[in-house]
């Protein structure tokens, strides 16, 4: 139980807005979050961060992790 | 670009680029772009970059500026001076270190059209730029 804070960097936040608290009920793992969200978190080019640390799809989440998606890189 | 020079006085040549907002006019004009950067992740990735800069080329500086925020048509994005002893290592520096950020930096680029907005990624080319260091010693 708990509940983590996610941002959206880039052109995802167009589909879940820049910030998001979600409640994680039965969520564990990066993985079951975007199942969860679904759309294009489900391609793996949108990276994941959890507390400052790009990590694995099967990562563990819990309470008050502060996790981040990325967009595809648009360049400078 | 004057404090750099100076900053540099043993350098034999200083090359200096400026990228800006690119204005195209038909048949639906950019009116300016967005920049988005991380809060951490896109300075230490830049700051990577220009280490490894410095570990390929034989320059003596490296200044970098990139702006973020809505940028109109014509205004300055990125600014890049490079020092060297000797001309080409300032040339191939700048050329260098601006295909990093044109490819690689953590930024996402957002145009303004009179159609209204899209997010944008880079273009093949920027990759076929960026894949030239892959074959140069």
């Amino acid at each position: 139980m708990g509940t983590i804070t996610v941002t959206f960097w880039g052109r995802i936040s167009d589909q879940f807005g820049k910030k998001q608290q979600i409640d994680l009920k039965e969520l564990s793992s990066i993985s079951d979050l975007r199942k969860t969200l679904g759309g294009d978190l489900l391609k793996p080019a949108f990276r994941a961060i959890v507390n400052g640390e790009f990590i694995a799809n099967d990562a563990p989440i819990t309470d008050g992790d502060e996790v981040e998606f990325m967009s595809p890189v648009g360049g400078g | 670009m004057e404090h750099f020079r100076i900053a540099h006085a043993e350098a034999g040549g200083v090359v200096s680029f400026i990228g800006q907002v690119r204005g195209e006019t038909e048949p639906d004009p950019v009116e300016a772009l967005y920049l988005e950067a991380h809060p951490t992740l896109t300075e230490s990735g830049i700051e990577a970059a220009i280490t490894k800069t410095r570990g390929r080329f034989n320059i003596l500086g490296l200044d970098v500026a990139h702006r973020t925020g809505l940028i109109p048509v014509g205004e300055t994005i990125v600014y890049i001076a490079t020092a060297a002893r000797h001309r080409r290592d300032a040339f191939l520096a700048a050329d260098f270190m601006m295909d990093y950020l044109k490819t690689e930096a953590i930024f996402w680029k957002r145009e303004h059209r009179a159609s209204g907005t899209h997010w944008i990624e880079p273009r093949a080319k920027d990759y076929k730029d960026a894949e030239r260091w892959q074959n140069l010693a």
